[in-house]
């Protein structure tokens, strides 16, 4: 992200004591509230809370620290700065601002953390009835996520070129990126009594677990399971998913696996169902990379254009999904899954309908 | 949509400061003994303070698997697993692997694998590229999913202080909504060389002992360590006939919207009060309180106040104590640690002491079961954490009868 100007969206008071990611967090929250044409001063703030996901979370200010602490000494460490080493700093400053007291609950699950985040949010919905939430993701493109993605061999242009290319034979890894998406949560009923229109209503969820080293086999099924855990939720068949948010992000194995989880989930129909894989444009945003295909699959219901997959050229058939190709393809989407596989081994599928 | 079940605690592992497993954490609670000794991990000669909570002997520890490649919050929580699942007596033979997930609760994760990482970064020495795995929090639950074979959710929270609390409440959610039918339950997190910098740089870390509610209180002892308890269903755990150590009642979370790191005894009252009304109790149903009681002035006199606003003339009759005050303050793993510690109460029929506990301070003036352990019969105990950000979370248990 390299055009953000926060001190347009909050005024630069205090900007300098927020960290890169929390002012990614508190920008997606002006903007998703602006949206939402809502005051929410209307509201009552024991019904206001945020929900986050983040897969790293408060980890530069923590390595800021830990310079100080090493280079300086123990007895020098910043004491502004300490408090936002948790991983979940981030959200501290939006409840503040917009006066949340609900809740403020952060999921880390590494790139399913955004995924988490909804299911925690719809959880707590259900519970509170009357409450509304802003639930998203966020993760920053820093040294440790540039590091790990390179020492664990996961970037991009290791053994290939240095393109995000999901699902396309020459797939060899992904491209970091970063960023934050925000949405508002409310149940149906309290949107109603408002007499305003929502954008999309949260159906289903899934989720199963097979160890990252486990075969391919195992992960396929487990992701496979995952997928129909949401369409059962969301008491819905396969064939009436009109669009998929793939999690794929170039990588080799991850790819495939969820590839082929489509194929034994939606069966013959998987060839029929456009799928979208954004991180060919965003790259690998770790926990924002899952609110991004939620809002992706939100547009697709809500103005019933697709987004394109970009680079996918050279079709694996070892991937048998059909890409997105062009640029604003028109389609008439009733239901849209959005999926995420971390790397770890965990596997999410969330189930988003129109609202009738 | 959420049924309304009856979600009941049938196994327990703990690795606190002092004691690794239930037995010697039951033994250690009852005789008020304290975990907190001279840091031996690293030198402090450098740092303000010297004393800290650390696990003593956790190699001894039997994990059944291994975890050489594992870093430490992973060992100790999949340390406590194990315990727990054998607590409970669940196995391969009567727990299905997809209907059981585990979630838990941490401050920073594995956090000395980032320290690693990061002295090494800041020395421009060789990086050590094996840790990298560590770097994000969620290999702590996905250690614990691989090593038991488990295939349901597999969930981080990152709540800071409170975590403990908020992924007990979050798992009972999870078997209410069908989404698992078996939740491991808890918070870890490793001694942390942030933490005792920051803390003693805002003059928050007692150098000696951690006092809470007393009147010379200085701070908190950093500490570390991991709590689990094993939910289920209760009529599941019925047919099964699992021994049942408490019900969890009820659960309050909220966000003070207020400050970082200054405690809001309104916020404090609000989750209080939360759980009180999700358990449908009336606060003179509560036998006792473990407080997140810190040791910090700020703290426990909020916390004190918070007390006495949800608890009014009843409050000085009401036991209160912190154990931290033996084990230090073990981050996302206290409130799991604490939750642990009400269900041994409950089981047992005692109420842990604050240890350290000299002089009555005007503004704590309640009773904090000072030094020693007290027998008595529990029906239902309130466990209360607070943590930077305003996010507090209350849980009350309740004995099965």
């Amino acid at each position: 992200v390299t055009d953000l100007d926060c001190a347009a969206l909050i005024g630069s008071k205090g900007l300098k004591y927020l960290d890169r990611l929390s002012q990614f967090a508190i920008a997606a929250s002006v903007l998703a509230i602006q949206d939402a044409g809502l005051s929410l001063e209307q509201q009552d703030a024991d019904n206001r809370g945020i929900v986050l996901g983040t897969a790293f979370g408060g980890l530069t200010v923590q390595q800021e620290i830990n310079r100080e602490r090493v280079l300086q000494g123990p007895q020098w460490v910043s004491p502004m700065k300490f408090p936002c080493t948790p991983i979940n700093a981030l959200s501290y400053q939006i409840p503040i601002r917009y006066q949340m007291r609900l809740a403020n609950v952060t999921l880390s699950c590494g790139m399913n953390s955004s995924l988490e985040a909804f299911r925690y949010a719809t959880t707590l919905l259900r519970l509170h009835p009357g409450g509304i939430l802003l639930c998203g993701g966020a993760d920053e493109l820093s040294f440790h996520a540039y590091h790990a993605g390179y020492f664990l061999g996961e970037l991009a242009g290791g053994c290939g070129p240095e393109i995000s290319c999901p699902f396309d034979q020459r797939r060899n890894g992904y491209i970091l990126g970063e960023g934050c998406a925000l949405m508002l949560m409310e149940t149906l009923k309290e949107i109603q009594r408002r007499g305003q229109d929502g954008l999309a209503e949260v159906l289903g969820y899934g989720s199963c677990f097979a160890p990252a080293h486990a075969d391919a086999t195992t992960r396929i099924s487990s992701f496979s399971n995952a997928m129909r855990m949401a369409l059962r939720e969301s008491g819905i068949e396969p064939d009436q998913i009109g669009f998929i948010a793939a999690s794929a992000n170039s990588s080799r194995e991850s790819d495939l696996i969820e590839a082929q989880a489509i194929r034994r989930t939606f069966k013959e129909s998987a060839s029929e169902i456009p799928i979208a894989a954004i991180k060919s444009m965003t790259g690998e945003a770790f926990g924002a990379s899952g609110a991004f295909q939620i809002a992706a699959a939100v547009l697709a219901l809500v103005r019933g254009v697709l987004p394109p997959t970009i680079h996918f050229e050279q079709p694996d058939i070892d991937c048998p999904v059909t890409c997105t190709r062009e640029v604003g393809k028109r389609a008439d989407v009733h239901y849209a899954m959005v999926n995420s596989i971390d790397r770890y081994g965990a596997a999410a599928s969330l189930v988003l309908g129109k609202i009738a | 949509m959420l049924m309304m079940k009856n979600i009941v605690i049938t196994g327990l592992g703990v690795v606190t400061p002092n004691a690794i497993g239930c037995k010697e954490f039951l033994k250690a609670l009852q005789n008020g003994v304290s975990g907190i000794d001279e840091i031996r991990s690293f030198d402090t000669r450098d740092y303000p303070v010297h004393r800290g909570g650390e696990v003593k002997g956790l190699e001894t520890m039997q994990l059944g698997t291994d975890v050489s490649s594992f870093g430490r919050t992973s060992r100790m929580a999949v340390g406590s697993v194990r315990e727990a699942l054998e607590d409970a007596g669940l196995n391969d033979s009567n727990m299905d692997p997809k209907r059981a997930g585990v979630i838990i609760g941490t401050t920073s994760g594995e956090v000395q694998a980032i320290e690693a990482i990061d002295e090494a970064w800041a020395t421009k020495s060789e990086l050590p590229t094996h840790l990298y795995r560590d770097l994000a929090c969620g290999i702590v639950a996905s250690n614990i999913s691989t090593v038991f074979g488990l295939e349901g959710p597999t969930i981080m929270i990152a709540n800071a202080c409170s975590s403990g609390n908020f992924a007990i409440s979050f798992g009972c959610d999870l078997i209410r909504q069908g989404h698992a039918d078996v939740i491991i339950a808890g918070g870890a997190d490793s001694f942390s060389k942030v933490a005792l910098s920051g803390f003693s740089r805002v003059h928050a870390v007692a150098p000696e002992v951690c006092q809470p509610f007393d009147k010379n209180r200085k701070g908190i002892m950093v500490g570390e360590g991991s709590g689990i308890v094993i939910l289920e269903e209760s009529r599941s755990a019925a047919r099964r006939e699992a021994k049942i150590y408490a019900t969890v009642l009820g659960s309050g979370i909220g966000c003070d919207a207020f400050h970082l790191t200054a405690p809001d005894p309104v916020g404090m009252a609000k989750v209080m009060r939360l759980a009180l009304a999700d358990a449908t109790l009336d606060p003179c149903d509560i036998d006792y309180i473990s407080a997140h009681g810190t040791g910090t002035v700020a703290n426990d006199a909020a916390e004190t106040a918070a007390i006495k606003a949800i608890f009014k003339d009843k409050a000085t009759f009401i036991p209160v104590s912190s154990i931290k005050s033996m084990i230090g303050h073990t981050m996302g793993a206290a409130s799991a640690i604490e939750m642990v510690a009400c269900c041994l109460s409950l089981r047992h029929g005692f109420i842990p002491p604050t240890i350290n506990f000299q002089e009555p301070d005007p503004e704590c003036d309640l009773d904090y079961v000072p030094n020693s352990a007290r027998h008595k019969n529990l029906r239902n105990v309130m466990n209360n954490s607070f943590a930077f950000g305003g996010n507090n979370a209350s849980v009350i248990l309740g004995r099965r009868d």
